[in-house]
């Protein structure tokens, strides 16, 4: 008994630490020299994309949409539900390094690591399989074969800064997030930016951080101090977690003082449709479409140009229900700066640090 | 500052995150003494409020949600008694596998039901607007579990069988009869917190919704030395810890350590280590840091009972 536990041991850790350490070693050559451009079709070959994701395919967010996404990116590349491989729950640094290197093994064209959480990962890992195009989201930087894609929600969330300080009959707006990490400060700065636009005596409360996209309670916990110290006009950055801010900010308001929402990377309108004045939806496909459409023909290049409201991947949505509720004057502010960002005369600034 | 909405605020605040602790805790005390401990306590908490949110979301009715989410409570416990009671199978083994069960079974099942639309509900009302209304229901159920343990023959019993199953079976109480039924008991107590989750405090279902919670409850159980009145205490102390913390986060703590900083002449040193700035994870980790300080102060001056997680195998 010992001795075949033994031998199984060795023979599942052996390799392990084999493909460990040559991984250490050589992970600024390429080990494998590269045929054509990354990601591009191998002739002969099935055409394959993975799409890695840290939370759940079901949050109505941030993951949900890439899922969606990649089916759209399925449709319009005529591939096979084979080609299509999805990982979800990716939790730790760990499973989502694991993740990666497995598709890369397999031989997939084509990774998403969809979170600035698989940047580091897939550099580490990119110069071993040279012919893997790794496309991050929300990531900044660039390889031979890692490209970034720069969500620009910043444009989107500019104005919903600028509808909360219009909205605010307090002067004080605020902000709740999951983590701290800089896709989210940059999206929390554009909206303190467009906010002082409309007003520039607005309050800015400190954010508050609840560590986890999906625990709705925490996220109503987080919210109800920052209503107690008079914000009126609450943005979030989370995921799953997000309806706990509706919740909260739906106990706190009534007619006499209106507490209001905002919503992100998804029309979150419908939500709580009473209390969520506007949302900035993300809306992946075209991204992930056209990176892959270029992959494929081995025309694309990695580049951190950012997607915003020109190219139609951030929206801006205000909620019907609550639109009589916008005064004209604000609302052509906002029509106006809207416009300006479309046309390229207002560039949001992004705090990539 | 207003003082007494912010005190109102952090009662409230304190409370929410709190009631599902106690019932969990509540319902464990009794457990714990009757020799089971329930590592599958945040299973059922999970699978509770899932329950509850199905139910709710078919008959527009919460309260037939929260009776659903009561019988699931009961249920599961009932799964976990068989093999650990009766199968005298490992406690710790079988809760491990109850909690991952739930979170496999819920998330499964919650990604077929609710794969293209929100799983928003009705939720159960809320009494002084902000209170919701199964929060005071806690201090009935402390206080029923206090009564049960000090006051009743029962209690008597139970106590006994998580001490000495044996003397206790001597003196003819049937061991593993009793200890299924408060494990059913406090399964159902913990129903009540998985509803609470789910649609007393809120009106909708997350994937992993309970995050922890049994486990905290776990850990309150030991730091309110298995007694009722001090899991409460111990619940409220972790409520309003967390409530603290994201108060210290909103008024800017960390704004304010900075002015401390400069006030001092201290900013270029501190920045030079690294600790000009308050990271938010220390926030969070401020209940938790409690709660093992509390563990500390507790493990010194009491014992568990002393058949606590032994199976009883009749000879």
């Amino acid at each position: 008994m010992t001795a075949t536990r033994g031998t199984r041991f060795r023979r599942l850790l052996l390799p392990a630490i084999i493909a460990a350490t040559a991984g250490c070693g050589r992970s600024n050559a390429p080990t494998v020299a590269a045929s054509g451009a990354p990601g591009q079709q191998v002739a002969g070959k099935p055409y394959k994309i993975a799409l890695v994701l840290s939370g759940s395919a079901t949050d109505h967010g941030w993951n949900q949409d890439a899922v969606k996404a990649i089916h759209d990116v399925q449709s319009a590349l005529k591939l096979p539900a084979s080609s299509i491989s999805i990982k979800e729950d990716a939790v730790s640094p760990s499973q989502q390094q694991d993740n990666l290197r497995a598709y890369a093994g397999q031989g997939y064209n084509l990774i998403i690591g969809h979170g600035e959480e698989y940047q580091a990962p897939a550099l580490h890992m990119a110069p071993q399989f040279p012919n893997t195009l790794f496309v991050i989201s929300s990531g900044d930087k660039i390889a031979a074969n890692v490209t970034p894609i720069v969500f620009k929600l910043e444009d989107g969330a500019y104005l919903l800064g600028m509808l909360a300080a219009g909205m605010s009959h307090t002067g004080k707006i605020a902000e709740v997030g999951a983590q701290e990490i800089a896709p989210v400060r940059s999206v929390f700065s554009a909206f303190a930016l467009g906010a002082k636009a409309v007003n520039p005596n607005i309050t800015i409360l400190h954010p508050v951080y609840t560590n986890d996209w999906e625990d709705i309670g925490k996220a109503a916990q987080a919210t109800q101090p920052l209503i107690q110290q008079g914000a009126d006009v609450i943005i979030q950055d989370l995921d799953s977690a997000s309806q706990g801010v509706f919740n909260a900010v739906q106990q706190s308001s009534t007619a006499a003082h209106p507490v209001y929402a905002l919503g992100t990377n998804n029309d979150q309108n419908s939500a709580a449709p009473g209390v969520v004045l506007a949302s900035a939806p993300i809306n992946c496909s075209p991204v992930f479409v056209s990176i892959a459409k270029q992959a494929e023909a081995g025309t694309f290049k990695p580049s951190n140009t950012p997607y915003g409201l020109p190219q139609g991947v951030i929206g801006f949505i205000e909620n019907p229900a609550l639109a009589s509720r916008i005064p004209a004057p604000l609302q052509a502010k906002i029509t106006a700066a809207q416009q300006a960002i479309q046309s390229g005369k207002l560039v949001v600034p992004m705090k990539t640090q | 500052m207003d003082i007494t909405g912010l005190v109102s605020s952090l009662s409230g605040s304190t409370a929410r995150a709190a009631t599902p602790l106690i019932f969990a805790a509540a319902g464990e005390v009794l457990v714990q003494r009757s020799g089971v401990v329930n590592v599958g306590l945040e299973g059922i908490l999970l699978g509770s409020a899932f329950t509850a949110t199905i139910v709710t979301y078919t008959t527009h009715n919460p309260w037939l949600g929260l009776i659903a989410a009561l019988i699931t409570g009961g249920i599961m416990a009932a799964i976990f008694s068989a093999f650990t009671i009766y199968g005298a199978a490992d406690q710790v083994v079988v809760g491990v596998v109850l909690n991952l069960f739930a979170l496999g079974v819920t998330g499964t099942l919650f990604r077929i039901l609710f794969a293209t639309h929100a799983a928003k509900t009705m939720e159960l009302p809320f009494v002084f607007h902000t209170i919701p209304i199964l929060t005071p229901f806690t201090l009935a159920a402390v206080a029923v579990v206090w009564y049960i343990l000090y006051k009743t023959r029962l209690g008597l019993e139970i106590r006994a069988c998580g001490e000495k199953p044996s003397a206790a079976a001597a003196s003819g109480v049937n061991v593993l009869k009793l200890r299924t039924l408060v494990t059913v008991f406090g399964g159902v107590l913990a129903g009540a917190g998985g509803a609470f989750l789910s649609i007393g405090q809120n009106n909708a279902f997350a994937e992993n919704m309970s995050a922890g919670r049994g486990f905290i409850a776990l850990a309150i159980v030991t730091a309110g030395r298995w007694n009722p009145i001090g899991c409460l205490i111990a619940a409220l102390v972790f409520g309003l810890s967390d409530a603290l913390q994201f108060l210290g986060q909103a008024i800017g703590l960390d704004h304010y350590y900075r002015l401390l900083l400069i006030h001092l002449h201290l900013l270029t040193v501190a920045k030079q280590f690294n600790v000009n700035h308050v990271p938010y994870n220390l926030f969070l980790a401020v209940p938790y840091v409690v709660t093992l300080v509390i563990l500390l102060g507790s493990s010194k001056s009491t014992r568990a009972p002393a058949s606590l997680g032994k199976p009883y195998v009749r000879i």
